[in-house]
């Protein structure tokens, strides 16, 4: 049977009432991998998603009301952090901004070329800030410096570290030296966004820059309202006039004022909320691979997890199948390796089901490691993420039906951070991206894989080796049999224990058109048009 | 009258600086790094340095108390540690919001509460007073945050008659404010609207049982002459301290309807400096809001003592 007369028979049984709408949502995602195709399926289908407007002449003007999930800490866009991303893609511009397809794309620079260890950014003449002043070479290297400075705060400090020296030998041209490939100099101008060097001290609650909208006002636990930048480079855009985002605590708030028209889009989508979206004619659904999933780390000093069987065994406990189907209704695919995504180098078919749900084996390992009536250890995890509360739950109720009596800490992050970053936890859940950008990025700054302070405490001299020659071949066929060695040895070793892919889900209203995102999954405002 | 009002005042003052102590041991004795909440994973160790040296952690916890007691003391609330914001800025930011809220939750409290209360105690063990009684046990056990979400859902999403959120002052919209105002003060009132009309049924049932009641009908007054001149005016001495206590309801009520009706008062930004963390700006805001409510029961002590002068004189 082909996939076009499943779907056909899936939709007849959704009409005969003999499966749930749900089930016929999870199914045809199945089938098809695409939102847009089910929700077309549907009935009462209409056109999804951003396409839908493609040719279309957009129409200027009006205002654009963006939910978000909680406010704004800081708009300095050297000091990242998921509720502040979508601040940095207002006011600011990068110099170079990785595409879809991971190859870099001009922002403000007119073109680029890598030179041995050189790489060589030419900027566009003529781009303001929005105090008028041209951008020149120059605030790039104070961007460069700034960045780099640990006392700013901004962890974008390590992206500075493979670059070696920063020279500016015209007005327009700024020049790095790098050590190792020249996707590192990429992945600091992708998440480098240029500030004005005479207002940066204010950036924290001012910012200004040279991207599509002017900082109008932030009310702190309300809302940011941001003006249409009449001089933006990209000319005739951004195209609507006003936007607003407003900060919501609560996800329901946030989904019923979309529902009710009160906002246009909404950034952040629970899984659980996505089957109620695709159900209301009036909205639209975007799905963004954003390279990003959720996992328990091991820390391998603590016992009894210093021995590798336990790990293993650990492993063998995950059932991963159903946590997909209860946890994240079957929105998110289960996961084996880090490395899921084609693309990456790293990845390789035969690793998919290294691992699947076994308790038989993990008993039988545990007896080999001596421990074969079980242990007791305990998960700590952040109180904020009710879904890493739910999947640990999964795996507590199966760990102990081979004796092995697991314990959950739910703490508040004010408690979370300081035992997530000293490495002091048994067993911690959470999410871990970057494996959409460059393996160097996902080995330099997730704090489970990188070489130093790695809060799982794993090392060993083979894993290092192979993660600086990762970081200094730029032979491609060289590179990739280096990350899937990388990949297998993470899926022995187990101190990192992916579960399931960690997509983000959009929604906007039907009037939304032209919606696009940022790599990590934030919307880019400055192409969006209202059509009403 | 005066000195009464004046003692009443300085007995105040050990209430705040009780108050104050409370307030800032219940955020600084919560177990963690505030730091960490604050910046996130993305700080630098530097950074966390920074913070908490700004927010004074690293000092003894009474240098600590001391510090900011000295600046409360010359009118400064410090700032907020996540937006940099004056905390006195943010505090009259939002304030107008929330005193537009409770002022109309209280206007349909009474609005409810006064004929039902009135009616549940004239018509005493009828059908009338069993409706009343049964609404009034009703809308006190509901919790607001639920029926807060149950009219979004029926009158705004489903009749699509009300906007389910955000505020929209007066002056630049004014049906547009109602419109916006209603859903959230109607969920906040009734509650309040409940709790009110059983004092004024247990008031008024207690006051047309007494002797000057009596002597009223005995002189063959009218009905309404001895409601509205001897029993109403006497049953609404207990009221209107009730009402007083009911403030303090409305003011904590309001931090889960704003934060389901997305309404921009100081509940919402409690809340949200509360889940950042902010510090001083939580200290600031439940220190503002105490002292309102303690202004409020001193104006309602106060009126109590007008309306009955045995108040001022037992109290000597």
């Amino acid at each position: 049977m082909d996939r076009n007369q499943e779907l056909r028979i899936l939709r007849e049984q959704l009409g005969d009432g003999v499966i749930t709408r749900r089930e016929f949502i999870n199914r045809a995602l199945i089938l098809t991998g695409s939102l847009a195709a089910v929700s077309a399926l549907l009935p009462g289908a209409r056109p999804c998603l951003a396409a839908a407007a493609a040719g279309r002449q957009p129409k200027p003007g009006g205002t654009l009301t963006v939910g978000k999930a909680g406010d704004f800490t800081t708009m300095d866009p050297h000091f990242r952090g998921a509720n502040n991303q979508s601040a940095h893609l207002t006011s600011f511009d990068p110099v170079l901004r990785y595409g879809k397809d991971m190859k870099p794309v001009a922002e403000l620079a007119a073109s680029w070329e890598v030179k041995e260890d050189k790489f060589l950014v030419k900027l566009q003449q003529g781009i303001k800030f929005h105090n008028g002043r041209e951008l020149v070479a120059d605030d790039v290297l104070f961007n460069f410096e700034r960045a780099g400075d640990a006392n700013v705060g901004g962890r974008l400090v390590d992206f500075t570290k493979p670059i070696t020296a920063v020279k500016v030998p015209d007005k327009y041209t700024v020049e790095f030296t790098f050590q190792g490939v020249p996707e590192v100099v990429v992945e600091l101008l992708d998440s480098m966004f240029i500030v004005n060097k005479e207002t940066a001290g204010q950036v924290k609650n001012r910012p200004v820059g040279t991207g599509p909208f002017k900082f109008a006002e932030w009310a702190p636990g309300d809302r940011a309202r941001w003006t249409r930048y009449t001089d933006y480079y990209k000319k005739g855009q951004p195209y609507v006039e006003t936007l607003v985002q407003k900060a919501y605590t609560d996800s329901e708030t946030q989904l019923v004022n979309l529902q009710a028209a009160q906002v246009d889009l909404i950034e952040f989508v629970l899984a659980k909320d996505v089957e109620r979206i695709l159900g209301d004619k009036n909205l639209k659904l975007v799905k963004a691979n954003v390279g990003a999933f959720w996992m328990f780390m091991v820390n391998v000093t603590h016992k009894p997890f210093d021995n590798k069987k336990v790990r293993q065994a650990l492993n063998y406990m995950i059932d991963r199948k159903t946590i997909s189907e209860k946890v994240f209704f079957g929105q998110s695919k289960p996961l084996v390796t880090p490395f899921y995504l084609q693309t990456h180098p790293g990845y390789d078919a035969k690793f998919e089901n290294y691992y699947t749900f076994n308790l038989e084996k993990a008993k039988q390992l545990l007896a080999e490691a001596g421990f074969p009536n079980g242990f007791e250890a305990t998960i700590t995890g952040f109180a904020a993420f009710q879904e890493c509360k739910n999947f640990s739950q999964v795996l507590m109720a199966d760990a102990a039906k081979i004796g092995v009596r697991l314990k959950l800490d739910d703490l508040p992050s004010s408690q979370a951070y300081p035992k997530y970053l000293a490495g002091d936890f048994d067993i911690l859940n959470g999410s871990q991206g970057m494996v959409h950008r460059d393996p160097v990025a996902f080995f330099a700054m997730n704090p489970s894989t990188r070489l130093n302070n790695n809060i799982t405490k794993y090392s060993s001299p083979e894993y290092t080796r192979l993660v600086t020659d990762g970081a200094a071949t730029r032979d491609l066929a060289k590179r990739k049999e280096i990350y899937k060695k990388l990949n297998e040895m993470i899926l022995d070793e187990c101190f990192l224990l992916p579960i399931a892919e960690y997509p983000k889900f959009s929604a906007m209203r039907s009037h939304v058109q032209d919606y696009s995102d940022h790599l990590d999954g934030f919307p880019i405002y400055y192409g969006m048009w209202l059509d009403k | 009258m005066g000195r009464y009002v004046l003692r009443r005042v300085l007995q105040v003052v050990p209430a705040l600086f009780v108050t104050s102590i409370i307030v800032f041991l219940m955020l600084h004795l919560t177990p963690g790094d505030p730091a960490y909440a604050i910046l996130g994973l993305d700080a630098t160790p530097q950074a966390i340095a920074a913070l908490r040296t700004r927010m004074g952690f690293d000092q003894p916890l009474a240098v600590q108390y001391a510090l900011w007691l000295k600046q409360l003391l010359h009118g400064d609330l410090g700032e907020s540690f996540v937006s940099g914001s004056p905390v006195w800025t943010l505090i009259w930011m939002k304030f107008p919001a929330t005193v537009e809220l409770s002022t109309s939750a209280l206007l349909i409290a009474i609005l409810i509460a006064l004929p039902g209360g009135l009616l549940s105690a004239l018509r005493h063990k009828s059908g009338v007073d069993y409706t009343v009684t049964g609404f009034n046990a009703v809308a006190l056990s509901v919790p607001t945050f639920w029926l807060g979400i149950l009219l979004v859902m029926g009158v705004s999403l489903r009749l699509g008659w009300l906007p389910p959120s955000d505020r929209v002052p007066f002056l630049e919209n004014p049906l547009g404010s109602l419109r916006h105002l209603l859903l959230p003060a109607v969920t906040l009132g009734i509650p309040i609207s409940a709790a009110l009309s059983r004092f004024l049924r247990t008031a008024v049932l207690e006051v047309i049982n007494r002797e000057y009641v009596r002597t009223a009908r005995a002189k063959g007054l009218h009905e309404s002459a001895i409601l509205y001149r001897h029993a109403l005016r006497n049953a609404l001495i207990p009221v209107v301290t009730a009402l007083g206590i009911l403030m303090g309801q409305l003011l904590g009520g309001s931090v889960v309807v704003e934060t389901v009706f997305d309404w921009p008062g100081l509940g919402r930004l409690m809340l949200i400096s509360v889940l950042n963390k902010d510090f001083t700006v939580v200290q600031g805001t439940i220190l503002f809001v105490v002292v309102i409510f303690v202004t409020i029961n001193l104006l309602t002590d106060t009126l109590y003592a007008f309306l009955d002068p045995r108040v001022r004189y037992t109290n000597h």
